[in-house]
């Protein structure tokens, strides 16, 4: 069997400007997480639109178990993959509990009801976020932190292989990043989901990433793929992210230190 | 599938719908005898029919229809405009005279599924009145009145156009509105009336009915007489006086200096009734008060 | 708290809905400004006799008042589904430019003078249909072209057209006679007329049908609720859904404006109010919105019926009067917020 992702030289332009993804070539396992990394506007975010179908590549293939992403129905995409985007706008009072029933829309009957079985897959997805509590809050009166986890458990009771996160951390505290990283973690170990998650933390990406993606933005560096601890060297970083920085090590965890500016 | 189920619960509703509720069929329309219970829906069609002799037979007219005073106390079936369905049929009438603009000639039509006898009638000028009248008088079974009526218009209106003829035609300035400022047009039952009363109207041909006017073309046109109508419900003396404040603000213009401001009662200048040779009389008899031997 | 809505609580509330509504069409058919004796018009029909009880109760009020259910149905379940669609709680069903077309298909049928009628329907109401659903074609090709933004584009495309069709409106006001200003003018406040049977059952039916239609995309609309692309994301394919939502709710939106000219509020209000009280889920709020609607427009239209009697003020004048206190009163008492965050 071959890998989960198939990406094949994948280039991607917005309509009258330069390219942003070029000739970018990797493959993931599946129950794989996957850190992607790099600086601002170097097409992180659009690279998980790409990926989930969202947007559609100018040249190259993008292949989920096979099949090309873009030639799938919402339908069948939405069964295999799931996305939790950065922020998502409330119109009306949708309570947690109905936001988060939405996920099921792929899998409801012609009635438009959801089963007990949906039910029960969103209770769980409740459950293991720790949001079963805020079930009948109305989903505007939560803080960023209990979005988030609300987004990531609907992200869950989708039922679906692949989990994918634009910065499931931005704006949360210290104890909320933790805790969204030892959830998506558990969620790999335990059910054995495939996690691709952009993430601006480097450190976060080198403790709990299986490997991670450095997207670089020019020609004279190509973008890596590999285990956090070769991709993410100190001369890489410097010249990607143009900052110098320190590698520690702490009881055979590595750690990374921002020093200063490049001159 | 559920799409298939959709358009075959909207197909039997389309063809089962008006069988299983077949509108019952009430009475053919009544015999021609001359009509006993006259609903009438406009001010001016109640005074043609007052005017035949028929006010006994009149069971119910709009607001406003105020003339003659008999038909004050006449049950009302709604405005001109906004017309009580439910209250016309309760009366029972065997006749309905409706005017013939969109609303009334709708409402015709629904009172003739509902086999009501109606019918209705455009009146714009002088000769769809004079139609108008010889219609109604046949229908009510009054041919003769009618045509003593007409013939009596006509005769009136001749010894007012025959008083006028030769008289120079001074420039009238028609307001039916002062702020903003419009006046009547060319294209107006209102400039008929200036013409026939011996006037010649300020305002040349305009795109519009009733145009509204700055004040480089109220100017520019140099009136000689000004003529308003009486709003509803003002005093007429109120009414002069405010017109006289208003117009001095132009006070170069003829009308202005020789003071020739006119209020007219608008019951006989803007209804197109039997009572518009009166209202053409009236206008005359402003504009040349030396020809009718009255006081300016 | 509200409970999570099952088909069960879903069928009770319908039926609760369209109780209250069947009630209060008998009530409102018991009202006129004639006293009508029930036994008359029961009454064996002698062929030949007219019998006015049956005729005003039958094919004056009890027709109109179906007529009302039928426009406020109409207009409450589309002003729902634009509502959810343009992810805007101001949208009403005129927001697309419905009501300037409408409005100018009647001024120029007025101003024709055409006397011809199709299918029993008054030139006013085949011109202001055709107008209304052209509009809305015109609006949304704008719109496509506006392109990206589709949701702002096809706004700010309504928010054109309307202004563009309001100045043509005007232009042909100003140089119409004055019946045929009052015409319009009455025509553009909302009016209920009677109309025959056959004009109900087609109506009634193309109403019911876009309401059943929309009550099967609720599930994707609660989605597109929230956004579009999280709304592919969760399975839905958009565009497709929103082509037939916007299709099926202009149709029904151009069939009551084209039965009743424009009467407001009802479209903006009644969803918004049974969103304040049941939740913002569109299975819910679809069927909900359509039998409040029709049941709170049969109330309007009885008391425009009667309360300047013998003659009627334009229904949209007392939806308005009645609706804006009523609504602000549920939105004092429910105290949640419509749109946004709080």
């Amino acid at each position: 069997m071959g890998p989960q992702w198939d990406i094949q030289t994948l280039s991607f332009a917005y309509k009258g400007q330069g390219v942003l993804i070029d000739q970018l070539s990797f493959s993931l396992a599946a129950g794989t997480f996957t850190g992607v990394a790099g600086p601002n506007g170097v097409g992180k975010t659009t690279l998980i639109h790409l990926l989930s179908g969202t947007l559609n590549p100018s040249e190259g293939k993008i292949l989920l178990e096979g099949q090309s992403v873009h030639g799938m129905s919402p339908a069948s995409l939405a069964r295999r993959l799931a996305l939790v985007r950065q922020h998502t706008d409330m119109s009306f009072g949708f309570t947690v509990e109905e936001t988060v029933l939405m996920a099921r829309t792929a899998h409801l009957d012609w009635r438009g009801f959801e089963s007990t079985v949906d039910r029960d897959r969103v209770h769980e997805a409740l459950c293991l976020t720790e949001t079963d509590h805020l079930a009948h809050r109305s989903i505007n009166s939560l803080s960023g932190g209990e979005c988030q986890r609300v987004f990531i458990a609907r992200a869950l009771a989708q039922d679906t292989d692949v989990l994918i996160l634009d910065e499931p951390t931005n704006h949360l505290d210290l104890k909320h990043q933790i805790a969204v990283y030892d959830l998506l973690k558990s969620i790999q170990v335990d059910q054995g989901k495939t996690i691709i998650t952009i993430t601006h933390d480097i450190n976060m990406a080198m403790q709990y990433c299986d490997q991670v993606l450095l997207l670089s933005p020019g020609y004279d560096q190509k973008s890596v793929i590999g285990p956090p601890q070769d991709v993410l060297t100190c001369d890489r970083i410097e010249a990607v992210f143009g900052v110098r920085v320190m590698r520690l090590t702490h009881n055979e965890h590595t750690f990374i230190a921002p020093i200063g500016q490049c001159r | 599938m559920r799409w298939l189920i959709l358009m075959l619960l909207v197909v039997t509703w389309w063809a089962a719908g008006p069988a299983v509720f077949s509108p019952t069929q009430g009475p053919g329309p009544s015999e021609s005898h001359a009509p006993q219970r006259i609903i009438t829906l406009a001010p001016n069609l109640t005074e043609i029919v007052c005017g035949l002799g028929l006010t006994d037979q009149v069971v119910a007219v709009t607001q406003f229809s105020e003339f003659p005073e008999a038909v004050r106390s006449k049950p009302k079936v709604g405005s001109f405009w906004q017309l009580n369905l439910e209250a016309i049929v309760g009366k029972q009438p065997d006749l309905v005279l409706a005017l013939g603009f969109q609303q009334q000639r709708d409402l015709a039509r629904r009172l003739r599924r509902m086999h009501v006898p109606v019918e209705t009638f455009n009146i714009e000028d002088f000769n769809d009145l004079l139609g108008a009248i010889g219609a109604i008088g046949k229908i009510t079974g009054r041919p003769a009145q009618a045509t003593g009526m007409v013939e009596s218009l006509q005769r009136d209106l001749a010894e007012v156009q025959a008083t006028v003829r030769l008289a120079p035609r001074p420039r009238v300035l028609w307001s039916i509105q002062r702020e903003p400022l419009r006046v009547a047009g060319r294209k107006t039952f209102v400039n008929w009336i200036i013409e026939n009363a011996g006037g010649l109207n300020a305002i040349g041909p305009t795109l519009h009915q009733y145009p509204p006017v700055g004040a480089e073309q109220v100017l520019a046109c140099q009136p000689e007489v000004i003529v308003e109508q009486l709003m509803v419900q003002q005093d007429p003396h109120e009414q002069l006086k405010q017109a006289r404040a208003y117009w001095q603000r132009y006070n170069h213009l003829p009308a202005v200096q020789t003071q020739r401001i006119v209020v007219l009662n608008d019951d006989l200048v803007a209804r197109m009734g039997p009572r518009i040779v009166m209202g053409v009389r009236v206008t005359a008899e402003h504009l040349h008060p030396d020809l009718f031997g009255v006081a300016p | 708290m509200r409970p999570l809505l099952t088909p069960g609580r879903l069928v009770r509330l319908v039926l609760a809905a369209a109780l209250l509504m069947v009630s209060v069409m008998a009530a409102c058919c018991m009202v006129g400004t004639e006293t009508v004796s029930l036994k008359a018009v029961f009454a064996h029909q002698t062929p030949g006799q007219p019998n006015p009880d049956y005729e005003i109760f039958v094919k004056i009020r009890l027709a109109r008042v179906i007529l009302a259910v039928i426009v406020g149905a109409a207009l409450a379940c589309s002003g729902a589904v634009f509502q959810g669609l343009l992810r805007n709680p101001l949208a009403d069903p005129y927001i697309l430019g419905i009501s300037s077309g409408a409005g100018l298909g009647a001024m120029v049928a007025v101003m024709l003078g055409i006397q011809w009628t199709l299918w029993g329907r008054s030139p006013i109401a085949v011109f202001a249909f055709a107008g209304a659903v052209g509009t809305v074609a015109l609006v949304w090709s704008i719109g496509r072209v506006a392109g990206k933004y589709h949701v702002t584009g096809l706004l700010l495309a309504g928010v054109v057209v309307n202004a563009f069709f309001s100045a043509l409106i005007m232009f042909l006001t100003s140089i119409a006679n004055s019946s045929q200003i009052q015409t319009t003018l009455f025509w553009l406040m909302g009016n209920m007329t009677e109309e025959t049977w056959d004009v109900l059952w087609f109506s009634g039916g193309l109403v019911c049908a876009g309401a059943v239609g929309l009550f099967f995309l609720a599930p994707k609309l609660n989605a597109i609720s929230l956004s579009d692309s999280d709304a592919r994301n969760l399975g839905i394919h958009v565009t497709a859904v929103r082509v037939c939502a916007f299709g099926m709710a202009a149709m029904i939106t151009a069939c009551a404006v084209s039965l009743s000219g424009l009467i407001g509020f009802v479209g903006l209000i009644i969803p918004h109010a049974i969103r304040l009280i049941w939740g913002p889920d569109h299975r819910l709020l679809i069927p909900l919105s359509a039998l409040v609607g029709g049941t709170f427009l049969v109330l309007a239209d009885t008391v425009s019926r009667v309360v300047v009697a013998p003659a009627q003020l334009p229904v949209g004048v007392v939806t308005a009067l009645v609706g804006g206190p009523i609504f602000i009163v549920l939105l004092i008492r429910h105290n949640r917020c419509l749109g946004g965050r709080p």
